[in-house]
């Protein structure tokens, strides 16, 4: 199906009046089309309208149990599993750790199950959404893998104070690469990358970078990991594996 | 079941669900289980509305959630709110169901517009409506009246009754071309009589 023929489609495709071949074939065009995305947001937007003209009833109140059981035969979700929540707290965890200054980075990773025990409470932190009253000025990004390390997640915590920005930078589940390969973070402002320097990922796959941003991060629009095969670069030249708009 | 609230309330309320849905994707049965609550009734409604049954209704929810949970990684908040991403999901379930249903029955058309809206269930209150809901509910239908019956026609058709495009056309005699248009400028006058209302 060609890029004019999806357009078409889409106010079919939102309203659910397409085949299932073509259905198919639209998603299988939207990841690689922004245009496209875009307007199926919007119509997918106003088709969901058309739900609520039925009026909502009680639901049954044995279908959550049935519906947990069958989740946990399927284990976590997505592909990060495996780590789990182990991986979201010790990420959580090095946020902390890294917000709270003076932290020796070579060490962290020799503290980690030390770390696991404030790393419960450090989570328990986020999930209540007191972040920003804890660490005032903090802003939090989570990192969305791409095609090229579908293992991987990141979490990027910005402090802003004194006009500047600091970035902390943590990753996992990353595979390693033999040198010169390097993971390598960009800034994206206006379509420029600047790099915010290598991040170094150990042999379990967590990497942590800190990177100063004296005039502060206003004005830049994204953040991304790229593998680098030749090592260091001054423009990105290897495949993305970690991005999120700032 | 939990209440949603009206206008501005949607905003906080998607923000709380791009929190939600991020928690689910790193294995938080409780954060899909505050998802599952949120919109759980509106999947069975959905389904009950357009299939009548029950039954088929809850293995919609359950399908519906249960393929959420497998592929919350593929959730993009940016591309749309978790609300319109699990009704999407639930409302092809329902049409694949439906459309099964039809072949077994074979080819059958369907009545005026008028007769197939009647058909669904009254918007008047239930004793298991939250006003809210109920209140969306209404508002819906109004957007639905005011617009063009050509435009009322084919979006019906299409969402609450599972028709393809191509069975619209031969349904109601319209070029296919001009189906497909109507659909899409159905869709976007009905999102701009709502959101510039509101809802």
């Amino acid at each position: 199906m060609t890029h004019a023929e999806v357009r078409e489609l889409l106010g079919a495709y939102a309203a659910g009046a397409v085949d299932a071949e073509e259905r198919r074939e639209i998603e299988r065009h939207l990841p690689q089309c922004r245009e496209c995305r875009d307007a199926a947001a919007e119509l997918l937007r106003a088709a969901s309208y058309l739900a609520e003209a039925v009026p909502e009833r009680d639901l049954p109140a044995d279908l959550w149990p049935r519906l947990h059981l069958m989740m946990r035969r399927e284990g976590e979700p997505g592909a990060f599993a495996s780590r789990g929540k182990r991986g979201v707290l010790v990420l959580a965890t090095l946020v902390l750790l890294a917000l709270g200054g003076g932290v020796a980075w070579e060490g962290v990773q020799i503290r980690r199950l030390q770390q696991e025990v404030e790393a419960t409470r450090a989570i328990l932190l986020l999930e209540q959404n007191v972040m920003s009253r804890v660490l005032p000025g903090t802003t939090i990004v989570e990192l969305r893998p791409t095609a090229a390390a579908q293992q991987a997640r990141g979490i990027a915590v910005v402090r802003h104070e004194d006009g500047g920005s600091t970035l902390v930078l943590l990753v996992a589940g990353l595979p390693p690469v033999p040198p010169p390969s390097v993971y390598q973070a960009w800034l994206v402002k206006d379509g420029a990358r600047t790099s915010a320097g290598v991040v170094r990922v150990g042999r379990d796959g967590v990497g942590i970078l800190q990177y100063r941003v004296p005039q502060g991060l206003h004005g830049y629009q994204g953040l991304g990991v790229t593998r680098e095969p030749q090592g260091p670069a001054e423009a990105p030249r290897g495949p993305r594996v970690l991005g999120a708009s700032l | 079941m939990s209440q949603r609230p009206r206008i501005s309330g949607r905003v906080r309320e998607r923000e709380e669900d791009t929190v939600l849905a991020s928690r689910a994707r790193w294995g938080d049965s409780s954060a899909f289980h505050e998802l599952y609550s949120r919109y759980a009734p509106r999947v069975f409604s959905l389904a009950l509305g357009i299939l009548g049954d029950r039954f088929a209704a809850e293995d919609v929810v359950q399908d519906t959630f249960l393929s959420a949970w497998r592929h919350i990684a593929a959730y993009e908040s940016a591309q749309g709110s978790f609300a319109v991403w699990i009704t999407h999901i639930a409302h092809n379930k329902t049409v694949d169901i439906l459309r099964r249903r039809r072949r077994g029955q074979g080819h059958q058309v369907p009545g005026t517009v008028e007769d197939l809206l009647a058909l669904l269930p009254d918007p008047r209150p239930g004793p298991d409506q939250q006003s809210e809901t109920r209140w969306a509910s209404e508002r819906v239908r109004e957007a639905l009246g005011r617009l063009p019956a050509s435009y009322r026609e084919v979006l019906v058709l299409a969402y609450f009754y599972g028709y393809t495009h191509q069975e619209i056309a031969r349904h109601t005699g319209h070029p296919l071309g001009t189906v497909k248009t109507w659909i899409r400028q159905g869709l976007e006058a009905l999102r701009g009589t709502l959101e510039g209302g509101g809802l």
